[in-house]
Order: C-alpha cells, then structure tokens, then sequence
C-alpha cells in the first residue's frame, strides 16, 4: 500500500467520521504535504466519478418548439440573465434497474418530438417522457431497458454543509461527462425541496446526479430560484456557485405519483398566511390587529405557534371550513411553529394530494383534511380579482410573500 | 476505521512542518503570478481593451488571445514586478486565436510549453489572469482554483466565423469566462502551463459562457509555426468533394426551421435502399455526427466522399436500429 492510497483512506475516513460525528481531527493538524493532499483529493474525485459513471445518461431531444430567445443579447462584457434553450445533449440519472430515468424537466422546455437516451455503454434508446414535476423541475423518462446500473443514494440528513459535493453531465457535448467539484453549501432549501451547492451547476449538467465523494448520489441538478416558481427561474444564476439539486428524499417522495405518469404541481391549500409574530403582544395592550373582542371580554387565550389564515380563504381550504383568524399548528401530524415548516410540509405533497390540516381556533385544536389544488384550479374563481390573488402565492411559496401585506 | 484514521492523523503530523495543508496551491499560485502577464490597448464592440497573456521566453515572448487591444501600434504589457514594455505583435493566429507578442526583456520568468495529457477530470486547475483588471500596476494577477472538468470540442457561438476552432479544448469549472481573463494561464497544482485562458465565447450546446481554455499543445503548435498559421487556410471549411455523394434518402420538408429529418423516400437501388432506411424512420445521426434537422443532414452529407462506409442511427417506432452503408456518388 502506497503512502497516496494511505491518505485516501485517512480522507475518507475523515469523510465518514464528519458524517458520523463531530470528532474529525481538525485538518491542520495532520496536515499531509501539499502535494500528497491534491494528490489524494483528486484520486478520489475521479475515483466518485468512476462511481456514478454507469449512472449518468446523455439525453438527446429533437423537434418541438423553438429555442426560447434571450431577452438580452449576448454581451462580451456583462452576464446576461436571458435563457435560450440550447442545441446540446443534456444528462439524466438512471433511477431504477427497470428503465426508469430521472433528469430536470427543463431539459424538455420545448417539448422536443423525440427523446433519445444514450447509456454509459452506448446503447441508445427512445425514451418516453412518462411524468414532469414542475414544482421541482423534475422529470421521468423510461426506456425499455433491464437490469440497468442504479448508483447508491445518500440522504440529506448524512449530509452536511462543507462536505465535498460534485456534479457531473453530457452537456457540453465531450465524449464523456463533464465535472465540476465544490462543497454543500446547505441543506433544506427551496422549502425543503433541495439541497444548495457551491458546485458549478448550469445547462451542462442540469438532470446530472449531485454525489458525494463516495460516489453516492444526493440529488438531481436543476435550475432553482426560491422566491419564483415559474420552471425557467434561476437558469441566471447558473455556474454562480449558488446551484440547486433536489435531494433524493424529496424525489423518494414524489416519485410513486410520477411512475404513475402523473403530472405534478404545486399543491396550494388556498389561503393567505401571516408568520407567527415576531414578538408577542402582551395582554392588554392594544394592537390594532388584535382579536376583535372589547375589553370587558374575558382575556384571550394564548394562541400557539404557528402561521395565521390571513387571506380569502379559497378553495380546498375553504371546502374544508379553514376560518380567517385560524392558526395552523400542525400538517400531516407535524407540528408547523413556523411558516417555513409550514411551506416544507405542503412541499411534501403536491396538487391533488390530501394533507391533514390541524388549526386552533377560539383555544381549541381540529383538524380537518384538504385536497391541495394547482395554481391553475384558481383560475375559475369568483373572488379571483388582483387583491384575492394574494392566496395563492402565500401558502407553501416564496420567502419574498411579504408577510406584512397581511389581511386581504 | 476513526482510530485508524487517527492513528494514520498523528503519523502524518510530524510531516506538518514541512508544508501546510493550506498551502495546497500557493506553489501553483506564485509560479503563475510571476509568469503571467496584464496587457492593455484599444477597446472595440465587445473586446474590453485590456486582458492577459503568459510569459514563454526568458527574451519576452508572450502568449495571448487575439484581440482589439493588439490592434494598436504597440499594446501595453505590464509585467508582475510592475515594470512597463511596449510590446510588437509577432504572429496571429486566427484559427485559435492566439497572438505572439514580443517585449525587449531579459532574464524573465517564463512557463515552457509542455502537455496537457496528464490532466484528468477532478484534478485542481488554477487560474492567474487579470479579470476586470482588477490588478493594477505591480498588483499580482487575480488567481482561482477549481478543478478540470474534462474535454470537449469548442462549439463558440460568438462570431465563429471568427473563431473557426473546434478542436478539443479544456473545460474547467473555475470562473474563467470574465473579461480580461483570456490570454491567462491555467496551471496545474505542480504549476505546469497546461492552457491559456481562451477568449470569451458562449456555447451553442450549452447557451452558457464556457470556462475553458486552449490547450497548451495547441499554443506551443503555433508557437512553433507562427507563420503557417497566419493564413486563412484553417480559417475555411475543408474544401468540399468534387462529387456529390449519394445516399438516397429524402427527406420529410414540412416546413418550419427546426424540421427534424423523416424519411419521405428512398430510392430504389441507392446505398439507403440497400442499407434498409425506411419511410417515416427519423434518422438520429450519420457517421456519428449528431442529426437534430434536416439541415444538419444536408450539411453533413455535403462533407461525405464516395465510397466512405458510414453508420446510420435511425429511430424507427421505439427503436434506434444502426444501419451501414456505403456512400454512393452522383456527378454534381
């Protein structure tokens, strides 16, 4: 055994002890020469590369609509935020033995006539787009295949922000993929959706697997901005070092519906929310906003923590008798003090998914259950004016809902 | 296996003195800085007027991109000890778009143009050049680490009658594509020139901005032919055959630009025929060229000679079937 394969295993052991617990040595204190050390580092990038390899499929589309012009024209001296669907392969990641594939679901913007996948071994097969989520920008490809090479998966909870991460597509069109290297910048992002990296993600390996240094998968590249939903949203930010992956636990859970080749969007429950106060009204002091009973009224009981129906209350939250002035303490059974645990429970369904809404309302818990809707559900309704459109961007979205806009 | 690595931590301790871990790439770094050059002249369209270049003689010749700041009587060069030189444009080399400058120094630091072939895909790549030259005067150059992403043929939509390259250049994930950075160096860990920080292009397979970089065999072919290069002759598409060449097929014209290539007809007898194409097979690639339109089949069966054997991938119903053929002649 070499000294260099002795310090891949130390690296790696340190990998595994930082993914443990917190007793890593610190790393100044066995520090290796310079030399050895980006020796070893990048033996074991190539090394998780050679990992993944059998996994990462080239995605090929032809026909459909065209290329989405750039707003702006390409500028020698400024980084234009304009997209414009390229010409070149893109990537997927083999998900299950069977045929079925995994990619973003930007790479069919235009949704091209014909899909061809071509394997690590070559074989080149027509793929069927089975389902899209557009919320996630994921999508399903399946292609009559068998016992195809699945990788191994970690979840996000094995991972943590500093850990080495890397990324890997076909498109740049080379002959084989293409890596960029970089770290977990955090986790949780994007409603819970995705995991944030410092990794050059961009067209060339959007679909591509994000995978640790032991060559396990940890989700799929996409373009991701968390205060927009539209499926083009933070295409501008590519190779910025603030790149998205939606990790494999979110996958695991939309993936049922997806084999099934259903469609998905964001569920919305159809209500407007206020985070819980910042700081709490003392009893007896008057705010303007506060419960509408007089002062010769008992004291009111202390609401728990937990977002506020703010909003016109709409569609299946309205069916399910949700009242303005409900706080919501609980979805699916787990409590939501905060309305970022909020927006990550209702993540974890999509439109037409039931979600167990526990409110307070006047000291007292119920829980009710809801049938979350699609933005587009909205469209019919009545109260459906500017004001009222409010609801639908506040329930599970955007950090940048103000809460301040408050009723209405 | 965390006491091994423990124990493993504490043997390679006593080596800690000899070099620090954080020291990673600082050799790189101060090899780079010292060898890499600012440059500055006219600014026109897009080019910045300023940029970088790579010091390859103890004499003061230099490497760089062409670009409008060499279209002046003498560009700028300043060097990492601050001194400033005049400097004349030697060679051109308008297939790459390189340029070889000259100073009247002696004595420089200097890379040697070696290889390349060593890099593989997750080795560190360091990058010195003068982005939004941000160095000024004596400054050092500005440095980023990264690592190689691998190889890929240049496909630069900008301007590519101007930039006819397609060869295979390297792609890097550090941030390289900014103005001023072109003509910088890209070293590895041990500091070895293994490319020069091409020109600012966008991808047409990407849409992105490539970080990227010529390979260094590439410069040191032009700098051991300057002359040869300054011609058109690599500036042109091969010159096409005398004889058509004849496969058969035709193809489905329905109109619209982004027309994918159906097969309406195949003549009876033509190489297509006997090879087995097929009406309504949508043909996915020839001679392992990539087919999205039908105008990338026309393209490409211009650049076929009589005689050739090729691969056809065709997609027929949820197939892709390979068919050989041999390429048949039709006098033009």
């Amino acid at each position: 055994m070499n000294r260099t394969s002795m310090l891949i295993g130390a690296l790696l052991a340190w990998a595994v002890t930082a993914e443990g617990q917190s007793s890593a040595p610190p790393r100044s204190a066995a520090a290796p020469v310079a030399q050895d050390l980006s020796g070893a580092q990048q033996l074991v990038f190539r090394r998780a590369l050679e990992l993944v390899r059998p996994c990462i499929v080239k995605i090929e589309t032809i026909g459909g609509a065209q290329p989405v012009q750039s707003a702006q024209g390409d500028d020698g001296e400024t980084r234009t935020a304009g997209f414009r669907q390229a010409d070149g392969p893109t990537t997927g990641v083999i998900w299950t033995a069977d045929g079925g594939i995994l990619t973003s679901s930007i790479n069919f913007y235009r949704d091209p006539a014909v899909i061809t996948v071509t394997l690590h071994d070559g074989r080149r097969f027509v793929a069927t787009l089975v389902a899209r989520d557009r919320y996630a920008r994921l999508a399903l490809l399946r292609i009559k295949a068998d016992n195809l090479p699945t990788p191994r998966f970690v979840m996000p909870e094995a991972l943590r922000p500093g850990q080495w991460a890397l990324a890997a597509g076909w498109g740049h069109g080379a002959d084989r993929p293409t890596l960029s290297v970089g770290i977990v910048s955090a986790l949780e992002r994007a409603a819970g959706m995705a995991i944030q990296t410092d990794v050059k993600v961009s067209p060339a390996n959007y679909g591509g697997p994000l995978f640790d240094i032991e060559g396990r998968v940890a989700g799929v590249c996409v373009p991701m901005s968390p205060s927009d939903d539209d499926e083009l949203a933070g295409v501008e930010w590519y190779d910025s070092g603030i790149g998205f992956a939606i990790s494999v636990e979110h996958i695991a859970r939309k993936l049922p519906r997806l084999l099934r080749g259903e469609t998905l969007e964001r569920g919305l429950l159809g209500i407007g929310l206020m985070p819980e106060p910042p700081v709490r009204v003392e009893p007896g002091t008057s705010e303007a906003e506060e419960e509408p009973g007089d002062a010769a009224a008992p004291r009111p009981v202390e609401a728990p923590p937990g977002p506020r129906v703010v909003g016109a209350v709409r569609g299946p939250a309205a069916r399910a008798g949700l009242k303005l002035g409900d706080v919501i303490v609980r979805i699916d059974d787990e409590p939501t003090p905060r309305l970022v645990d909020f927006r990550r429970m209702i993540a974890r369904r999509s439109a037409g998914d039931e979600v167990r809404v526990t409110v307070w309302r006047d000291g007292a818990t119920q829980t009710v259950t809801a049938r979350l809707a699609a933005a587009a559900d909205f469209a019919g309704e009545p109260e459906s004016q500017p004001a009222a459109s409010q609801p639908e961007s506040g329930p599970a979205s955007a950090p940048s809902s103000q809460p301040e806009s408050g009723p209405r | 296996m965390i006491a091994a690595a423990l124990l493993l931590a504490a043997c390679v301790a006593a080596r800690a003195d000899e070099a620090d871990a954080d020291g990673q790439f600082t050799a790189a770094i101060e090899t780079a800085r010292a060898r890499v050059v600012k440059i500055y002249g006219p600014r026109g369209g897009r080019e910045a007027g300023y940029g970088s270049g790579v010091i390859i003689s103890p004499d003061g010749r230099i490497l760089t991109v062409l670009s409008t700041m060499l279209e002046d009587d003498a560009p700028r060069v300043v060097l990492d000890d601050g001194r400033r030189f005049f400097a004349a444009v030697i060679a051109r080399d308008t297939r790459r778009q390189l340029a070889l400058l000259k100073i009247e120094a002696r004595d420089l630091p200097h890379f040697t143009l070696g290889s390349s072939a060593h890099l593989q895909p997750g080795d560190w790549v360091v990058s010195a050049a003068n982005p939004f030259k941000v160095a000024d005067g004596p400054e050092a150059v500005s440095t980023a680490v990264g690592v190689f992403s691998g190889r890929a043929p240049l496909a630069a939509r900008r301007r590519k009658q101007d930039y006819p390259y397609d060869g295979a250049v390297l792609l890097v994930d550090v941030l390289v594509s900014t103005p001023g950075s072109a003509g910088g160096a890209l070293v590895d860990v041990s500091g070895n020139l293994v490319g020069i920080l091409g020109k600012q292009v966008t991808s047409t397979r990407t849409n992105t901005w490539l970080n990227y970089a010529m390979p260094v065999e590439e410069a040191a072919a032009f700098v051991a032919n300057p002359q040869a290069e300054d011609d058109v002759a690599g500036a042109l598409p091969t010159s096409l055959p005398s004889v058509t060449a004849d496969i058969g097929i035709l193809l489905f014209n329905v109109g619209g630009r982004q027309r994918p290539a159906y097969v309406e007809r195949v003549r009876a007898g033509s190489p297509a025929a006997q090879a087995g194409v097929a009406t309504d097979d949508l043909l996915l690639s020839v001679a392992g060229q990539p087919i999205a339109t039908c105008e990338d089949y026309l393209e490409i069966v211009k650049r076929l000679r009589p005689g050739q054997e090729v691969e056809l991938l065709v997609k027929r119903g949820d197939e892709v079937i390979p068919l050989k053929l041999r390429v048949g002649a039709r006098s033009p």
